[in-house]
């Protein structure tokens, strides 16, 4: 079948992996380069800790056949079982960090409930006052760049077709099928097209007849220079509750040797327009994010900044993936990261390449119907 | 064009003199010497004077002790030890 993905982040690219795998006539389109927006700018951590109870049986699926890609020796993504630790600052955030410890326990996973002198032992730069953390020792880190270039690779190497500075302007249908997508002056005929635009992809839809609700939310990131072996670990705060409104932070050391910082401000929905700007951080989020680093590890007082960044996440109202059909015939979707694409982007290619195959997906994947928010029809 | 230099200064890279002028750029005066200021931690690739003004963090030294400097922006001063890594 001729697809075409629309969109080579990390999950563009793994759908189209997964499908050129599969045999099909694939064209990946980007209207910048692989990797050049949300995914390059993420602070790409695979793992199934604190993201979804009922996406659990996914999320071990996706980690898993992460290991298989990663650990398969045909690319270098600086993929790393590194491990995450969650820290807790009140002792009132317990009881939901110990029901998430035995609900990941219940599922296999090796998820514990750290004191801060057993948090001290695996992450020695972490001097801050913590009351307690999570630790999952499975969590893994990757390089964002390179991975996409791998599943871009991959998807090459089975046949795909792979397009830099490509926006697709419009999807064009007949009756009630998708049968092109508009390039500029060009069409590029095709039977589907997977919609993988993160941010951008509600903005295309809509040119299907499709209203999908996703909304950007802004992600800011600090880097500072390189530094000798520091941080081990990825380090984040304990999950706050609720979709769009929810905030994190996560700090990690990349391969390079910067320390990488991470934000997402809750309700930090972009400024109309941002979304195509190059923005920069906001004045407060830097004051408040070094505050956070040197409270968390002090021994990084006189570190140098190199550079700042913003991305813009796709969210869902439930933080969910919106995975599967939608309007016209040959639509298919796989968008709303949440901040969590890269964890699941092996799994979002093999729900889609079984939904144009008509083939069994190993786990639920009616959570991700696209149009669950629809309002009901009246009867 | 010897009247806009500064007096003469001595510095130390490395653990060699060098003989410049007062306020000149570091990283021009490393750079006359040797183009490679540096080496990433990962990769090993050489890094020096890139962009020039104090943007791309590429040129940095160790300056009196102090680790992380951009030499492009470090106006050089009598006595200074510089060491690369």
């Amino acid at each position: 079948m001729r697809v075409v993905v629309v969109g080579a982040g990390i999950v563009g690219a793994a759908v189209a992996s997964a499908l050129a795998r599969r045999g099909h006539g694939v064209q990946l389109l980007d209207q910048f380069d692989p990797g050049s927006a949300v995914s390059g700018g993420s602070l790409a951590c695979i793992g199934a800790h604190m993201i979804d109870e009922l996406e659990l049986p996914a999320l071990q699926w996706a980690y898993d056949a992460w290991s298989t890609f990663a650990e398969s020796g045909g690319y270098d993504m600086e993929y790393r079982r590194c491990g995450q630790i969650r820290f807790l600052t009140l002792a009132s955030e317990r009881a939901s960090a110990e029901r998430w410890v035995a609900l990941e326990r219940a599922h296999g996973l090796q998820t514990a409930l750290l004191e801060p002198a057993d948090v001290r032992a695996i992450e020695p730069a972490l001097e801050g006052p913590i009351d307690a953390a999570t630790w999952s020792p499975e969590a893994c880190m990757v390089n964002p760049f390179l991975a996409v270039r791998a599943f871009v690779a991959d998807a090459r190497a089975h046949g795909a077709e792979v397009r830099s500075r490509a926006p697709v302007s419009a999807i064009e249908t007949t009756g009630d099928r998708v049968v092109a997508v508009r390039v500029g002056a060009e069409r590029i005929a095709c039977e589907s097209v997977v919609l993988a635009a993160g941010p951008w992809t509600a903005r295309i839809a809509a040119t299907a007849g499709v209203a999908l609700p996703i909304v950007p939310r802004k992600a800011q990131c600090l880097a500072t220079v390189a530094q000798p072996p520091t941080i081990r670990t990825i380090v984040g705060a304990c999950k706050s509750e609720g979709g769009v409104d929810a905030g994190y932070t996560q700090i990690q050391q990349a391969n390079s040797g910067q320390i990488l910082f991470n934000t997402v401000l809750a309700g930090g929905i972009s400024a109309a327009g941002g979304l195509d700007a190059i923005p920069e951080i906001d004045r407060a989020f830097l004051r408040d994010s070094v505050d956070t680093l040197l409270r968390l590890f002090p021994r990084l007082r006189d570190v140098e900044l190199l550079r700042s960044w913003v991305r813009y996440e796709a969210v869902t109202p439930d933080d969910r993936f919106l995975i599967g059909r939608a309007g016209p015939g040959g639509l298919l979707v796989a968008a709303g990261d949440g901040g969590t694409g890269f964890t699941r982007a092996p799994a979002i290619g093999r729900v889609i390449a079984d939904l144009l195959d008509g083939g069994p997906t190993p786990f639920r994947t009616d959570l991700y119907d696209p149009l669950r928010f629809a309002p009901a029809p009246i009867a | 064009m010897s009247e806009a230099l500064g007096q003469p200064v001595t510095i130390v890279v490395d653990g060699r003199a060098i003989a410049t002028f007062a306020g000149m750029p570091l990283g021009a005066v490393l750079h006359a010497h040797d183009a490679v200021l540096r080496h990433l931690p990962a990769g090993g690739a050489s890094r020096g004077v890139f962009c020039g003004m104090g943007v791309c963090f590429d040129c940095l030294v160790c300056v009196d002790g102090r680790s992380d400097v951009r030499a492009c922006i470090t106006p050089v001063r009598e006595g200074m030890r510089v060491e690369r890594t």
